[in-house]
């Protein structure tokens, strides 16, 4: 996913996209020295032990993904990337459809 | 690579003349073959280095090999109806379903299962997997199997993880009058007795339901995005409703 997701970040920077990591590898203090290593640059909440947003959620697996439309509404779930090119064809998708109103 | 006849008639007389130690033995040695040539599957997908290749390579195995380790596990199993061996070779069968496994042979170790083993409390592992390999061993059999689980089982832990398992398959994503997902509500109702009974990721089964029941209510496609509040690596506090206006693909995941 990371590689792709880099170059998706890339590719929409001055499009209306965002990608929100919800990310559960422990603390803010652990996690930042690997995201700069690895060049994550896009926002990621980090997840408390307690009532994380994907205990709240019911993530059963990784990655799980949701793709929400510039209205706010849920348009795809995938527990399971669905593949790289269909991730880019339904965002562009959505982006357009941004664009047009 | 490719099992042999001989073996195959191997197997079958020493089940002939078996004795539960043998059966047990070859249980394992029939684990250990399948675990060896699961190795050199992996093996030789990686030397190729090429995804469709190795996706072809692994096709080929779940076609030709994966049904005959599964009727060499059945073989084992039919011939000591109702023993321990029995428990474990239908189990391993079930266990093939994450290779592909689907069919009669599935239908028959859950049959087993289901029949002979009902009071067992290691049936628990089998409510728990059947959630996640309902797909493969075809959902209506998973439902039925999961029902009968929940109903017929005397352990809580079994009870607990059936129903579970139950409503998140009938809970799928499906048309809105699809009668499943009424089914689905009624079953997460009955969770909310099992407070003393621990999931998986630690909560009761209670709580597991409950989050289950929200995301069947709230995070379908179509539905209005819940917001949430985060704090991200940088310490700053944000929400989802921050992105209004924008597209948003929200990932839940984790370095490996």
């Amino acid at each position: 996913m990371l590689p792709h997701e880099k170059a998706l970040v890339k590719r929409l920077q001055n499009k209306p996209f965002a990608l929100i990591g919800i990310n559960n590898d422990g603390p803010a203090t652990d996690v930042l020295p690997r995201f700069q290593k690895e060049g994550i640059t896009w926002r990621n909440a980090i997840e408390p032990e307690k009532d994380s947003l994907a205990s709240q959620w019911n993530v059963s697996g990784y990655p799980n993904l949701y793709l929400i439309d510039a209205l706010g509404v849920i348009r795809y779930h995938w527990l399971g990337s669905p593949g790289d090119d269909v991730l880019d064809q339904r965002i562009d998708e959505l982006v357009a459809e941004a664009q047009e109103k | 690579m490719m099992l042999t006849k001989p073996t195959l008639v191997l197997a079958l007389c020493l089940l002939g003349s078996g004795t539960a130690q043998d059966a047990r033995q070859e249980l394992q040695s029939i684990q250990q073959e399948y675990d060896q040539e699961f190795a050199e599957l992996l093996k030789a997908a990686k030397a190729l280095g090429d995804d469709k290749q190795a996706a072809a390579l692994f096709e080929e195995f779940q076609k030709t090999l994966v049904p005959e380790f599964a009727e060499r596990f059945a073989l084992v199993a039919r011939a000591h109806p109702g023993t321990e061996d029995a428990f474990e070779g239908w189990s391993r069968v079930i266990d093939l379903s994450s290779q592909g496994l689907s069919g009669e042979r599935t239908a028959e170790a859950l049959g087993a299962l289901t029949r002979d083993f009902l009071t067992s409390e290691k049936l628990e592992s089998l409510a728990i997997n059947l959630r996640f390999e309902a797909s493969v061993v075809g959902e209506e059999r998973s439902i039925e199997a999961l029902r009968k689980l929940a109903a017929g089982s005397p352990h809580r832990k079994v009870q607990a993880a059936a129903w579970y398992s139950l409503a998140a398959v009938l809970g799928e994503e499906r048309k809105p009058d699809d009668p499943r997902l009424a089914e689905a509500q009624q079953v997460l109702a009955r969770l909310a007795s099992y407070d003393d009974v621990e999931a998986l990721d630690g909560r009761s089964y209670a709580k597991a339901a409950a989050a289950l029941r929200f995301a069947l209510e709230h995070l379908r496609p179509g539905q209005l995005c819940p917001d949430f509040k985060a704090v991200d690596a940088e310490g700053a506090g944000f929400q989802l409703s921050d992105y209004k206006g924008k597209v948003v693909l929200i990932d839940f995941w984790g370095f490996w």
